[in-house]
């Protein structure tokens, strides 16, 4: 999450990724596949996709960088604009800040880690909505947004990892952890 | 030296980190509140994302659309003996209904021909493919591949074969973005069949809109066609939307005819209400005419 770092290839190249790969991600979530009131909705790629490239590799998503996309985003899925992108860049901020102690841990504390981040970001989206006197779904029905993208994050880590061999680099788990 | 200076950059890193998080976070507000104010301007920027967007991540909806299919597909196969079962059932009751309409449509044509009736060709559709779904827990939308170049307006009714399925609330030149019935902002004016009783049909996220602001609420009974009034003059009149039913509470909901299960595509209504002049001050052209009317021939500007 540098801001005056020089930008070196390698790290031009990783934000290059993320932005193809976070387009991919939202072209996923669009398309037309649930109409039906209720049907269960899709998994929030955007957001697993920050929140691993927060954990791994920071200096790829830069907050402007996390704001153009998320906002595109919320433009496209015709989401709130303001309160989607908002809680993105938080929940980023707030995974960069602890991976440090996400690096010492299995995925499996890393999963429901960033689940409940995504959990806490998702409830700041309600109450923003909310604060508007917009009408909002019922806190209830988000469960099934948690849950669906909490499997999402194991798909996408899955595949960044093992696919892409996107990881945290080498020299900091020697290091361990230190951020 | 880089030892004294790396400190002083991180520091410098951190100020700028924070002040772009306090830009983000006031733009990020601003946005929202313009959207809550229904400023035109969120509006407009979203069309032409949309617009710039669409046609490159059509790629992506290609193999999801297959894949859908084929679940959809398989599920039908599994149920092929009970649906050519009630279809059976379905045939032998339309036969008897064929008869009346063919009566009615009769009937109906004598009684044109002796009041002299000339219709006139006001409501046209254009046919579009949805592209996207907002898939999000907060608004139920979805985009069209047809804009303001295939004549759509801000307002038109959408449908499907079956019924109602939202209206179009922005418009791009090449997309065009609906918000469905079962939205939780949308409001649609209707009537119900056969009493003739109004009310407004409310989004509300579920699969079935809720009944409200009922005029003569005992004379309607569950079962009865809901179609839309055509008050307000955006939506043409008796567009089918759904039965009426009722539900625990005394909440009356509709179960509408649209079937969002199956939906790819959808035709935006084009509709043009008729202008009823019953008092001179009703006399007045519509915007494009006036404009029309109002502009100086071109000898004039050229003096």
């Amino acid at each position: 999450m540098m801001a005056t770092d020089g930008l070196t290839l390698a790290q031009f190249l990783r934000m290059a990724g993320y932005v193809s790969l976070g387009f991919l991600s939202v072209s996923l979530e669009l398309a037309p596949v649930g109409l039906t009131a209720g049907a269960l909705p899709s998994p929030d790629l955007l957001f697993c996709l920050t929140a691993f490239f927060a954990l791994r590799r920071p200096e790829a998503v830069p907050l402007v960088l996390i704001f153009i996309m998320g906002f595109g985003r919320d433009l496209l899925t015709d989401a709130p604009p303001g309160a989607g992108v908002l809680a993105l860049v938080l929940t980023a901020l707030l995974l960069a800040e602890c991976r440090g102690w996400f690096l010492q841990r299995p995925f499996f504390l890393e999963w429901i880690g960033v689940t409940l981040i995504f959990a806490a970001g998702l409830l700041l989206q309600w109450l923003l909505v909310a604060a508007t006197f917009a009408p909002t779904p019922q806190i209830g029905s988000l469960g099934w947004l948690v849950l669906i993208t909490a499997g999402g994050y194991a798909c996408v880590a899955l595949v960044l990892r093992v696919v892409l061999r996107i990881d945290y680099a080498p020299e900091l788990r020697r290091l361990g952890g230190a951020s | 030296m880089r030892a004294s200076g790396e400190p002083n950059e991180r520091g410098l890193n951190r100020t700028v980190n924070r002040v772009l998080l306090g830009l983000i976070v006031i733009v990020s507000l601003i946005f929202l509140i313009l959207w809550r104010m229904d400023n035109p301007r969120v509006e407009r920027l979203r069309m032409a994302v949309a617009d710039s967007l669409l046609p490159s991540m059509s790629w992506t909806n290609a193999p999801i659309e297959v894949g859908a299919d084929m679940i959809r597909d398989y599920e039908n196969f599994l149920t092929v003996y009970e649906q050519n079962r009630q279809l059976r059932r379905e045939i032998q009751r339309l036969q008897a209904w064929r008869e009346t309409a063919r009566q009615l449509e009769e009937e109906n044509a004598q009684l044109r021909a002796l009041n002299k009736v000339r219709l006139a060709p006001r409501t046209t559709f254009v046919t579009g493919d949805i592209v996207a779904d907002s898939g999000g827990p907060f608004l139920q939308s979805a985009l069209v591949n047809v804009g303001r170049l295939d004549g759509v307006t801000d307002g038109s009714a959408a449908v499907d074969g079956n019924g109602v399925v939202g209206r179009v609330v922005g418009v791009g030149e090449r997309a065009t973005r609906l918000l469905l019935l079962t939205d939780f902002s949308s409001r649609l004016p209707v009537v119900i069949q056969p009493s003739g009783s109004r009310a407004i049909l409310v989004g509300d996220g579920t699969t079935a809109p809720v009944i409200q602001f009922l005029d003569g609420e005992d004379q309607v009974r569950p079962g009865d066609l809901v179609e839309t009034s055509g008050d307000g003059e955006v939506f043409p009149p008796n567009l089918p939307v759904g039965r009426l039913v009722a539900t625990a509470g005394k909440k009356l909901r509709v179960i509408l005819s649209a079937d969002f299960s199956r939906l790819e595509f959808v035709r935006l209504i084009r509709y043009q209400p008729d202008t009823l002049i019953d008092q001179p001050g009703a006399l007045i052209l519509n915007r494009g005419n006036q404009s029309a009317l109002s502009a100086p021939p071109l000898s004039q500007e050229a003096e």
